[in-house]
């Protein structure tokens, strides 16, 4: 598998986890922190980690999901299970 | 006519037979979907995404039941606000949902921020955070007679000091597609603001004072639980029974017959699914001038709710 | 004010049938584990449950517990036909009969209406005073109890039949699941390392009268009184407690007030005790915030420990037992939590033995999803 096919593309992320929280994609700034900023609960991040492994295939824990605290920090986990998987 | 007494100071309503508690169409069937309400509209472009169609609507009429009473609930504590929410049908279509999911692809495949509406009372809950209702918050769920519960319950609680203003309500969502009674489901939602006469900026729309009983137990107390209803009142002129078919349940005949004794006619309409129906008649008498008016509903299983709804006379709300 | 008493009690839980079973279990503290639910349905990871004994017959689990519990504690207060007739029944449940209403397995089986516990009550006792079925979630038996005592207070009825009753619900442990909320090993309230809750099936039943009502029908022993209670709504979250804890603390201190007594008279608290994380921290916070330094002192009876949560049984099943303290001037020994009771919850759960009660009043909490709390206080028989 080549990178190309395996790169996580940033603005669709930020779509996808803009549509989870209802929130517009302007919003979803990569460093607006999900807890703090921009209201999210243990209810929604789970939601949140349903449309990831569906979207990209992978499979997190719930140690994965505290790890992934903004955009930025998401795009990089996804990123790395996209590679290991 | 005391102080303490409860005024209906605002009216809620949304319903695919009308938002207008004065306007709304009463007669024959509307379509068991959600294709009528506009959640946008009347709640805003988000927030409320995982949030199930009952929840919405009840969401959406205390918006405007609180409007209606010029924000009243929202000039008392916090810890001074209750709600009384009757609803039995209104999680039915979720449950069914939820439970093909887990018996299916099993219970991961669950939406988690849907997940706690699996539990009725979540729909009252959630319209206690939107308008801070931290004084008490109660969910009835009896067969069509829990919308007029809600407000006997209600009221009962503000006497008891358990809050001064009571929002009180009935939310119902329609049938799971496959169910027997599907068509005759209802969708939508009416609140009430009542608060005490002497507190009441707005000028009122009237009074109800409700009451419960069971048949075949109650027949011989019957005049009596009228008599302790009708107490210190003007007469109602007519009376609306939202009651089965005489010739499929006897219930709405023997209260019939005893509304008969007390020299009040008696009308009778086919109930619906869910505990809405006496609600939305009931929204309707109060929006419009008018007469004492009973109205009654009675289930399969003998539960019997009686409101005397008094609207207000033409020159009170001037 | 109307004093109102406990004249009859009935009760079904993983203890057994009946109030002299549940004693018997309660002294014995067995705290046996609970059981994968025996449903090929239950497509989840945790389907745990403690299995009431219900009897066979037709009619939803639910109201079938309902109806034992009911009639045994009707049986108790030795009411007749004319008493019940003017008597109103209000029966608190978080789900109905779920296996009615759920999608059946069974495509032939006929569907039934949802949530007619309390009217289905009503008609097999020949009670003619209303039938109101409340479904505040977890606290439903709490505020069925208590709204009974206001109707009792109003002159609306001199008899309630109040309580509560919950039966397994594929769909609700489903939710539970989904939302990380069960305990893989049991449930643990106050346990450092407790993780969530396990359902409980039960029901739980007491005839509550005026105290007029009962002397002129020539009552002579009643449990205890059920003095006051207090409600109040989180209006915070839909599943997480307030952190603050302000509305569940507001709960116990209003039930103080309408029970006309100071936090000192309470010898006894029946907790809500969930064995979910951040509850039990809050609870604990408040109950400190309401007895202050008396916390370490104050033995609390934790009853989920023993049959799990039972829902909306629960707050009827803690009124059952507290009434039972006071019955027997007893508190009976907490399942043993040694040093593994979690620091942050510094309550004081009597283990190993039971303990004489002091004091003449107990209270009991139930909270719920939604935030709808409610607490009471029953105050025992003077000597």
């Amino acid at each position: 598998m080549n990178t190309d096919s395996t790169a996580i593309d940033l603005e669709d992320l930020r779509t996808t986890i803009a549509e989870v929280l209802e929130l517009d994609t302007e919003e979803v700034t990569d460093d607006a922190r999900f807890v703090q900023d921009l209201g999210v609960d243990s209810l929604l991040a789970l939601e949140m980690q349903i449309a990831l492994e569906e979207q990209y295939g992978v499979h997190l824990t719930e140690a994965d999901l505290g790890e992934a605290t903004t955009l930025r920090a998401t795009y990089d986990l996804v990123t790395r299970k996209v590679a290991a998987a | 006519m005391s102080a303490n007494e409860l005024v209906v100071t605002g009216i809620g309503v949304v319903s695919p037979r009308g938002c207008d508690p004065a306007a709304l169409d009463l007669e024959g069937a509307v379509p068991a979907d959600d294709a009528w309400f506009d959640v946008a509209a009347e709640l805003g472009p988000r927030g409320y995404k995982y949030v199930p169609p009952s929840c919405r609507y009840l969401l959406a009429a205390t918006r405007r039941a609180v409007a209606d009473a010029g924000g009243s609930p929202a000039a008392v504590p916090e810890a001074e606000r209750g709600m009384a929410v009757g609803t039995n049908s209104g999680i039915a279509a979720l449950i069914d949902g939820m439970d093909a999911t887990v018996t299916g692809p099993g219970a991961e495949r669950l939406s988690p921020a849907t997940a706690p509406y699996f539990s009725i009372n979540t729909l009252a809950g959630r319209v206690a955070m939107d308008h801070g209702v931290k004084g008490w918050n109660l969910t009835l769920t009896s067969p069509r007679t829990a919308g007029l519960e809600a407000l006997l319950a209600g009221a009962r609680a503000v006497a008891a000091g358990r809050s001064t203003v009571l929002l009180a309500g009935s939310t119902e969502a329609a049938l799971p597609d496959h169910h027997p009674a599907h068509a005759a489901s209802e969708a939508g939602a009416v609140v009430l603001v009542l608060e005490p006469r002497g507190r009441a900026a707005a000028a009122p729309y009237g009074t109800c004072r409700t009451a419960v009983f069971s048949l075949p137990a109650a027949e011989p107390q019957l005049d009596e639980i009228l008599i302790r209803l009708l107490k210190d009142a003007p007469a109602p002129d007519s009376a609306l029974l939202v009651t089965d078919a005489t010739d499929a349940s006897p219930l709405g005949a023997v209260l019939a017959d005893a509304l008969r004794r007390f020299g009040v006619p008696a009308d009778t309409v086919p109930p619906a699914a869910g505990t809405l129906l006496p609600m939305l008649h009931l929204a309707r008498t109060l929006g419009r001038p008018g007469p004492p008016r009973l109205l009654a509903t009675t289930s399969p299983d003998g539960a019997c709710a009686l409101t005397l709804a008094r609207p207000r006379h033409l020159p009170d709300r001037t | 004010m109307t004093r109102v008493l406990i004249t009859g009690a009935g009760a079904v839980s993983g203890l057994g049938a009946g109030v002299e079973a549940m004693w018997r279990g309660l002294c014995a503290a067995p705290g046996d584990p609970p059981r994968r639910a025996a449903d090929p349905g239950a497509r989840m990871a945790l389907p745990l449950i403690h299995r009431a004994p219900a009897e066979e017959g037709p009619g939803g689990r639910t109201t079938r517990l309902a109806l034992m519990a009911a009639r045994e504690a009707v049986a108790d207060a030795g009411l007749d036909g004319a008493h019940l007739a003017r008597g109103a029944v209000v029966m608190g449940t978080g789900g109905g009969d779920a296996d009615l209403w759920e999608r059946p397995l069974d495509p032939d089986r006929t569907e039934a209406p949802a949530f007619t516990v309390a009217s289905a009550v009503a008609a097999a006792l020949g009670a003619g005073g209303g039938a109101t079925c409340v479904s505040n979630a977890c606290s439903a038996g709490g505020f069925g109890l208590a709204m009974a005592l206001d109707m009792i207070r109003a002159g609306e009825a001199d008899v309630v039949v109040a309580g509560g009753a919950e039966a397994y619900s594929r769909v609700a442990l489903g939710c539970f699941n989904r939302m990380r909320a069960v305990d893989p090993y049991a449930c643990r309230p106050f346990h450092r390392d407790r993780a969530g809750t396990v359902f409980g099936e039960g029901a739980a039943v007491l005839v509550l009268e005026s105290a007029g009502h009962a002397r002129r029908r020539g009552v002579r022993r009643h449990y205890a009184e059920l003095a006051g209670s207090g409600w109040s709504c989180d209006a915070h979250h839909l599943t997480a407690p307030d952190p603050e804890g302000a509305q569940i603390r507001r709960a116990m201190t209003q039930a103080l007030a309408d029970a006309g007594v100071g936090a000192d008279a309470v010898g006894c608290v029946v907790p809500h005790g969930t064995g979910t994380r951040l509850n039990d921290v809050v609870e604990s916070e408040a109950l400190g915030a309401v007895f202050g330094e008396r916390l370490g002192r104050l033995p609390l009876y934790s009853l989920k420990a023993l049959i799990g949560h039972t829902a909306g049984a629960a707050g009827a099943l803690g009124a059952v037992a507290a009434a039972l303290v006071l019955d027997r001037r007893t508190v009976p020994p907490n399942v043993p939590l040694g040093a593994d009771q979690d620091p942050e919850c510094p309550v004081h759960l009597p283990q190993g033995g039971t303990v004489p009660l002091t004091g003449r009043h107990v209270m009991v909490n139930a909270f719920a999803f939604g935030g709808n709390n409610v607490s009471l206080v029953l105050e025992g028989r003077t000597a």
